[in-house]
């Protein structure tokens, strides 16, 4: 295809994409407003993870869970400034992941509850909300020590 | 005062003691920039191209 584009990650290797797969975050990340770019990968060797690859910092992906993998009754209201700034009309075409930090130690992984990723599949329009309301924690542990 | 809504108040001074009432609802919101602080923290670390270990993928299955 014409207008398939190519990257070199660091932790996939080479990605064929095309203009209309990138998702942009028109703020930015916390800690990385420069980078507005990102791929969303999954696959099945890294089932139930899936990654944002940015696309202009090679380097960079962070992993992500659905926040069901570690609290089934998650929920919170997007506040309506970033409804309107993710154009977000109807809820079924918001997809929430939320960012792991994978350590070397499997244990000590943790999810971020607090600042979800949400994702307009209709516009790839993506935001990190920062729920400042809620009690959800910045680094839950994934996964129960096993007794 | 410190914020909105906590207080500092010397109650009595004695001779070698000071008596200090502290006025502050029961939970204090901590500030956002410090909350926002722990955010970019937290995004830098997971940022870092860590592989997935076959252990954690079993244990999320």
């Amino acid at each position: 295809m014409a207008d398939t584009q190519t990257l070199q990650t660091t932790r996939f290797g080479q990605i064929d994409y095309r203009d209309k797969d990138v998702v942009e975050f028109s703020e930015g990340m916390p800690g990385f407003a420069q980078l507005k770019r990102f791929l969303l990968i999954e696959g099945p060797d890294y089932q139930p993870f899936k990654f944002l690859q940015s696309v202009q910092e090679p380097s960079i992906s962070f992993p992500l869970l659905t926040p069901q993998t570690v609290d089934s009754d998650y929920h919170f209201e997007l506040p309506k400034k970033e409804r309107r700034a993710l154009e977000l009309e109807r809820p079924e075409d918001a997809v929430v992941l939320c960012i792991v930090t994978i350590d070397e130690d499997p244990s000590k992984a943790t999810i971020n509850l607090f600042a979800p990723v949400v994702i307009n599949l209709q516009t790839r329009r993506a935001s990190q909300v920062i729920l400042f309301n809620s009690s959800h924690p910045v680094a839950a542990p994934l996964v129960r020590e096993t007794a | 005062m410190i914020g909105d809504d906590v207080t500092i108040k010397i109650l009595s001074v004695d001779r070698d003691q000071v008596r200090v009432g502290i006025a502050a609802p029961r939970e204090i919101p901590v500030h956002r920039e410090e909350v926002y602080k722990s955010i970019v923290e937290q995004n830098k670390r997971a940022s870092r191209p860590v592989a997935l270990s076959p252990e954690l993928l079993s244990r999320l299955k």
